[in-house]
């Protein structure tokens, strides 16, 4: 998936509120992005997947709360 | 002749014998309005919602009480609580609309996130971006406004001040006659329940249902089989009061049949029948079969809305078979309830006669609706001593 269709899946899942999907989608980003040594824009994706997560109830909040506080980012 | 003072109300907490009513400005007036909406509506405990309307754990619905936002929901312990509905952050109002959270509520703004119980979870990029913590921003001290509030036979109260004494100890006199009731009310849905829009104050509403009086020119259907000898006064001063029957027929359908009774009451309700207003804005019912309970929302100083509700005793009253029963039970109150709408917005219109004095009260028959008169002025004469002090 390019960056272009990862930005049009995005918006089409915020268009359709699909939580799922967006939280998907967010993980996908933020962990391309911390592969790429961008920790700043990783953490920037992984906090709306982790929101969206939490907002659902989805278990994958877990992991990604994790992920965040490894990084000093959440409590 | 002049036109009757306004504001004092030294004559409304007299004796029934030589009191006058409220004065007119306390159901036409927008600054009474106001300042009755925080001595009396929020510094008790005021009716703000239905604990049917949030039957799951995480069911949320919002309230706009009197401008004030509220949340109700049920938690995961299946607690019903009420919670300020406004984000901790820029104040932006978090639930629009009736519905189950699954997670967390986030607020659309900038997507703070709180759990059930209040508490903020996360606050997105509050540090900058990809950074959801700050030293300044300390979420134990953030989380939503918890209202005090407290569900008795189906309705959620909410003590908005917080100030009011417990209710169980405010409303102690009550919970002990009515012990009998204190089991669950089931409710079957959109057949027992309905809501009537009055153009008067909200307290017309409970000055009307405390008494008997009005019931034989009123409610004439009522003279066959309940006469005004067959009711009772009931008068717990500055705690409520209202009216009883003692021949509370039950509804009969064709087949003879009746709802079933509710279990272990006393035998006092075989043919009796209870009403009272818990003040300051909650009507309740109850009988052997069937309870019922009025929730007066004030829209404004002369709208009421009233909610009202009816409840059975188990789940076979709630079945298909009672269907119709449920229907014409609704139908035979709501009815009742029509028959009130002339009088309360009659004297609605009466209170802009500029030398209309309060009212006299009839001493024999007018003691209940007197009691909450004298009620409502104690509140508010407690409001003005604490607002000057």
């Amino acid at each position: 998936m390019t960056e272009a269709d990862l930005d049009a899946a995005l918006l089409l899942a915020h268009e359709q509120n699909d939580s799922a999907q967006l939280v998907a989608l967010y993980q996908k980003a933020g962990l391309s992005r911390i592969d790429a040594k961008n920790v700043d824009a990783g953490c920037f994706y992984l906090t709306h997947a982790y929101i969206f997560a939490l907002e659902m109830g989805s278990p994958k909040a877990v992991e990604l709360h994790e992920v965040l506080v490894s990084y000093g980012r959440e409590e | 002749m002049t036109a009757p003072k306004g504001f004092d109300l030294t004559d409304v907490t007299k004796p029934v014998n030589t009191a006058r009513g409220l004065p007119n400005a306390h159901y036409i007036d927008e600054t009474v309005f106001i300042e009755e909406r925080d001595a009396v509506l929020f510094n008790n405990w005021a009716g703000v919602g239905f604990a049917k309307d949030v039957p799951e754990a995480g069911d949320a619905m919002p309230v706009d009480f009197l401008g004030m936002p509220l949340l109700i929901l049920r938690d995961q312990e299946g607690v019903v609580k009420v919670f300020q509905n406004t984000c901790r952050h820029r104040g932006m109002i978090l639930v629009k609309e009736k519905g189950n959270i699954r997670g967390t509520i986030r607020c659309p703004y900038h997507s703070w996130c709180y759990g059930l119980d209040g508490s903020l979870r996360s606050t997105p990029h509050a540090g900058g971006p990809g950074v959801n913590i700050h030293e300044d921003i300390k979420r134990n001290e953030l989380g939503l406004i918890e209202i005090r509030s407290h569900t008795y036979m189906g309705v959620v109260f909410a003590n908005i001040s917080g100030k009011a004494a417990p209710f169980e100890k405010a409303h102690a006199d009550l919970l002990e006659r009515w012990k009998d009731f204190d089991q669950p009310m089931l409710h079957s849905g959109e057949d027992s329940s309905f809501k009537l829009e009055v153009n008067c104050n909200w307290k017309l509403a409970v000055e009307n249902y405390c008494e008997s009086y009005h019931l034989p020119w009123v409610h004439p259907g009522l003279n066959s089989y309940s006469r005004l000898e067959d009711h009772y006064h009931l008068e717990e001063r500055n705690k409520y009061s209202g009216q009883g029957t003692l021949v509370y027929r039950q509804l009969t359908g064709e087949d003879g049949q009746v709802f079933p009774d509710f279990t272990g009451l006393a035998q006092k309700w075989d043919e009796g029948g209870e009403y009272v207003a818990v003040y300051p804005n909650v009507l309740l019912g109850v009988q052997r079969d069937h309870t019922f309970a009025i929730i007066l929302e004030p829209k404004s100083k002369e709208n009421t809305v009233e909610h009202i509700e009816i409840f059975y005793a188990n789940d076979a009253a709630l079945g298909d078979a009672y269907a119709d029963l449920r229907a014409q039970n609704a139908e035979q109150w709501k009815g009742v309830f029509l028959e009130d709408v002339f009088v309360v917005e009659g004297m609605q219109k009466g209170r802009h006669g500029i030398f209309f004095d309060g009212g006299k009260f009839s001493p024999a028959m007018d003691g209940p609706t007197h009691m909450f008169h004298e009620w409502v002025a104690n509140q508010i004469t407690a409001g003005r001593q604490v607002a000057a002090e």
